[in-house]
């Protein structure tokens, strides 16, 4: 039997949640690199419901810019959902092996 | 319930502008008419039309009743009619002027066109309430 | 129980519920668009200074619309102009249901977790 070196397994990071936090604080765990893509992800959501609250009550708004930043929200909604998904499968196959 | 009540009002003015056209339409078809059953020549209608405000203004507000357009009814007019010189027409009377209808055919087409454009308006309105009702019950999908 | 809806939708909503009035009253303008008389109207809502702030927002108020051109019989109905309103209402309608149509889509994909 030769030499077996067992080295823990790296839980799995989505490339893109580690791109859209900067790394420029230095500190890149996957902690932080999630709970910054999340409160963007909150941000967007907080604006595209600013751009409609504007629109219901009345005033002056860009339609465009509400278009875009309404949009832009629910695809970063889907996308942190997916990552959600990917993550708890990716989990429960961790749950599944045999040690 | 709104929707309906928009759907009811543009309904209203549809009526009362198809009453108007039916009015012109009658009014010019008899523009030369001599003798009708009073005896006289005929003489011009006009629909009387009446905007249906339950309460004042306030009716606007939710919980008023319909409102929208109301037809009162149909007016004949009471000016005398047109003098022509005719002598040797059977009906010129005795002076030797027929009488003929006070109808204007051009003002009979001015108001036919006026009220075949609001009748298009009103029909706009009625799609444009409709639709929205349409894509409300979309939201419950 | 948590509150799934936050404030986005109640304002919406009223958005919503302002311009059908508002509707009501541009096609009452319509069909009195011959009737001797009569004035032209519009819905109007005061701008309230924060409207999520959750307190109620000031009733609508109907005014008279000057439209300024008299027309027969002391009617001020200007037929254009009424399109134009009704135009730009049906508009903002749409566009209010189509962001709650994204609202509620959005609750519901991140409950289900199926985008």
């Amino acid at each position: 039997m030769g030499d077996l070196r067992i080295t823990p397994i790296a839980p799995p990071t989505p490339a893109s949640a580690a791109s859209t936090a900067p790394a420029a604080t230095g500190d890149t765990g996957f902690g932080e690199a999630l709970s910054r893509a999340l409160s963007e992800v909150n941000e967007m959501q907080l604006q595209s419901r600013d751009a409609a609250v504007a629109v219901a009550s009345g005033k002056p708004v860009d339609t465009a810019q509400m278009v875009v930043d309404v949009e832009k929200a629910n695809i970063s909604l889907q996308f942190a959902v997916q990552v959600r998904n990917k993550l708890l499968e990716a989990y429960q196959e961790l749950m599944r092996m045999q040690v | 319930m709104d929707i309906f009540r928009a759907l009811d009002v543009s309904a209203s003015g549809l009526t009362a502008q198809r009453a108007r056209m039916d009015v012109i339409a009658e009014n010019i078809a008899n523009s030369d008419t001599t003798v009708t059953a009073t005896g006289r020549p005929y003489q011009r209608k006009t629909v009387v039309l009446r905007a249906n405000d339950t309460s004042g203004f306030d009716a606007m507000l939710p919980g008023a009743k319909a409102a929208g357009v109301v037809v009162d009814g149909v007016r004949t007019s009471i000016d005398p009619p047109r003098r022509v010189w005719q002598p040797e027409h059977p009906q010129a009377g005795a002076d030797g002027f027929l009488e003929l209808p006070n109808v204007n055919p051009v003002q009979e087409m001015t108001d036919m066109m006026a009220s075949t454009r609001a009748y298009e308006a009103n029909a706009v309105a009625f799609q444009a309430a409709k639709s929205l009702g349409m894509k409300l019950l979309e939201l419950l999908r | 129980m948590i509150s799934l809806f936050d404030s986005a939708v109640t304002a919406l909503a009223r958005g919503l519920t302002f311009a059908s009035q508002r509707h009501d009253v541009l096609a009452q303008n319509l069909a009195n668009v011959e009737t001797p008389g009569y004035r032209a109207r519009d819905l109007v809502r005061d701008e309230p200074s924060d409207m999520a702030a959750g307190a109620a927002p000031p009733l609508p108020r109907v005014t008279y619309s000057a439209d300024g051109i008299q027309g027969i019989g002391g009617n001020d109905v200007d037929l254009e102009r009424q399109m134009g309103r009704i135009a730009e209402n049906t508009l903002l309608q749409h566009t209010l249901v189509q962001l709650l149509s994204s609202q509620f889509a959005s609750l519901k994909q991140v409950i289900s977790g199926r985008v």
